[in-house]
């Protein structure tokens, strides 16, 4: 069963910014979505354990068209430090489909927040 | 059992054949014997020079220039129902002088309109164009688009401007809006990574990778994205390559995808939907071997079968695809592949009266 761990204030917990908390041996990254919502994810990347406290949070690049760059849905993303795999913040998704041979999410981690405190169970 | 050759170069005995169907003021230019004609840059090493050494018109010549001789060693001989004619006549390969280039393409589809899809209906077309010329390609397209049997666009392997640069884009539309798929097929000129290499045996080697290199560019400059209902073909450019090669742009488009986001599937799942592999040269593979390519390709519905007539490696139907092969994926290679990438109606009858063979 998941222990809560009460991590950090909820100021210091912003959109576009991680921050890396080890719990026990692992490390987990925290985050807020634009929409204010917390997000804690895995701190190893799924695909080959890089730690993703080097990488960082962006957006999603669309293309309307050939030579045409589009960032989407600022401040939702995270890439790998190092082959800069994308992974949607709100759902731990890979933004490209995962081979059948690798599992390719990210782990989310449940949050909460009470009286300026954020708490998360792990 | 149905049986589809998808690449039989049909040609002609000389250039000046093109006299009587090309505009002014080429048409003198030709019959004037102002230009012979492409050569290669190289000698074959064949028996017969390039062409099987059995081939041959009856004047000597090497092209094969006679529908007759073709329906008799092709068509009846191996009860071929459809034969998709490619040429080997690219006048792509005139780096200079694009007008005359186009008003060849235009005169070699006029001939082969006449003289070859006339003489038997289960001839099919390859639609040649210019395509350092893209806009009058396109026109060209168009025009000979109104032959019913004239079901695709070449474009030839070029050592250049490979075919996903945005320059040749109104060659794609104009395939699109007339319902043609696109092929591809090696030249003379085609190039490996290093050129040619020092011998014959290095540039034939080298082929495949000619054809990667064009795969690569189309999928990766967006081609299949842009022209969502075209289907494309590489002819003569060999198979067992393609799993690397799906693996990885699939790796690299995971990991670069911010870079060519108007990509919008995996490069493999482009492949599979709509790019088809013709088997020869085939590879010599043992059945075992080719199911495993096979597999590892992902579909049983990409690869169609060619016999390259006349060229000297030259694949028979009976030896290049095993008997041994599952009769339903052995039926998918030899012809509902490439069935259902021409839209080509194989009448159910004759399914049933082969069934039993």
């Amino acid at each position: 069963m998941a222990n809560e761990h009460e991590i950090a204030a909820s100021d210091d917990i912003r959109t576009g910014q991680m921050t890396p908390v080890r719990l026990g041996r692992s490390t987990i990254i925290v985050t807020r979505l634009p929409c204010g919502t917390l997000r804690a994810v895995s701190g190893r990347c799924p695909h080959m354990g890089a730690n993703l406290q080097f990488g960082c949070i962006t957006g999603m690049a669309q293309g309307p068209e050939y030579g045409k760059i589009e960032m989407t849905r600022e401040n939702e993303v995270l890439r790998c430090p190092w082959h800069g795999f994308e992974f949607d913040l709100r759902t731990g998704d890979p933004a490209v489909p995962a081979p059948k041979a690798q599992a390719m999410k990210l782990r989310l981690y449940e949050t909460r927040e009470h009286d300026g405190r954020v708490y998360v169970s792990a | 059992m149905p049986l589809i050759d998808t690449d039989v170069h049909e040609g002609f005995a000389g250039i000046k054949d093109l006299v009587p169907y090309i505009e002014a003021p080429y048409k003198d230019w030709l019959a004037q014997g102002a230009w012979r004609g492409f050569s290669q840059p190289f000698a074959y090493t064949s028996p017969g020079n390039g062409n099987r050494a059995d081939v041959q018109n009856e004047d000597g010549s090497a092209s094969v220039s006679n529908p007759a001789m073709l329906k008799r060693d092709l068509l009846d001989e191996y009860d071929v129902t459809k034969a998709v004619l490619t040429g080997y006549f690219y006048p792509t390969g005139l780096k200079m002088q694009y007008d005359f280039a186009s008003a060849m393409a235009s005169a070699y589809n006029d001939m082969v309109a006449e003289k070859w899809l006339s003489f038997d209906p289960r001839f099919a077309g390859s639609i040649q164009v210019n395509a350092r010329a893209p806009d009058a390609a396109a026109r060209e397209i168009d025009r000979m688009a109104a032959h019913p049997q004239m079901i695709q666009v070449m474009l030839p392997i070029v050592d250049d401007i490979a075919y996903g640069h945005p320059y040749y884009r109104p060659i794609f539309a104009a395939a699109e809006r007339n319902d043609l798929v696109v092929a591809f097929h090696h030249t003379v000129f085609a190039q490996g990574p290093y050129g040619m290499g020092l011998h014959y045996i290095e540039r034939h080697s080298l082929i495949p990778l000619a054809i990667q290199g064009q795969v690569i560019s189309l999928i990766l400059n967006g081609v299949f994205d842009e022209f969502e209902k075209l289907r494309f073909i590489i002819l003569e450019g060999g198979f067992s390559w393609l799993p690397h090669t799906l693996w990885r742009m699939d790796r690299e488009y995971r990991q670069g995808r911010v870079e060519v986001p108007w990509i919008k599937k995996l490069p493999s799942q482009h492949a599979h939907e709509r790019l088809k592999l013709a088997t020869q040269p085939s590879e010599d593979m043992t059945t075992d071997q080719l199911l495993k390519v096979i597999d590892l390709i992902g579909t049983e519905d990409l690869l169609v079968f060619a016999t390259d007539y006349p060229h000297f490696d030259f694949d028979d139907p009976d030896a290049a695809i095993p008997r041994s092969l599952p009769d339903g994926l052995r039926q998918k290679i030899l012809w509902k592949n490439a069935a259902d990438l021409y839209g080509f109606d194989i009448p159910d009858q004759h399914n049933r009266a082969t069934a039993a063979e």
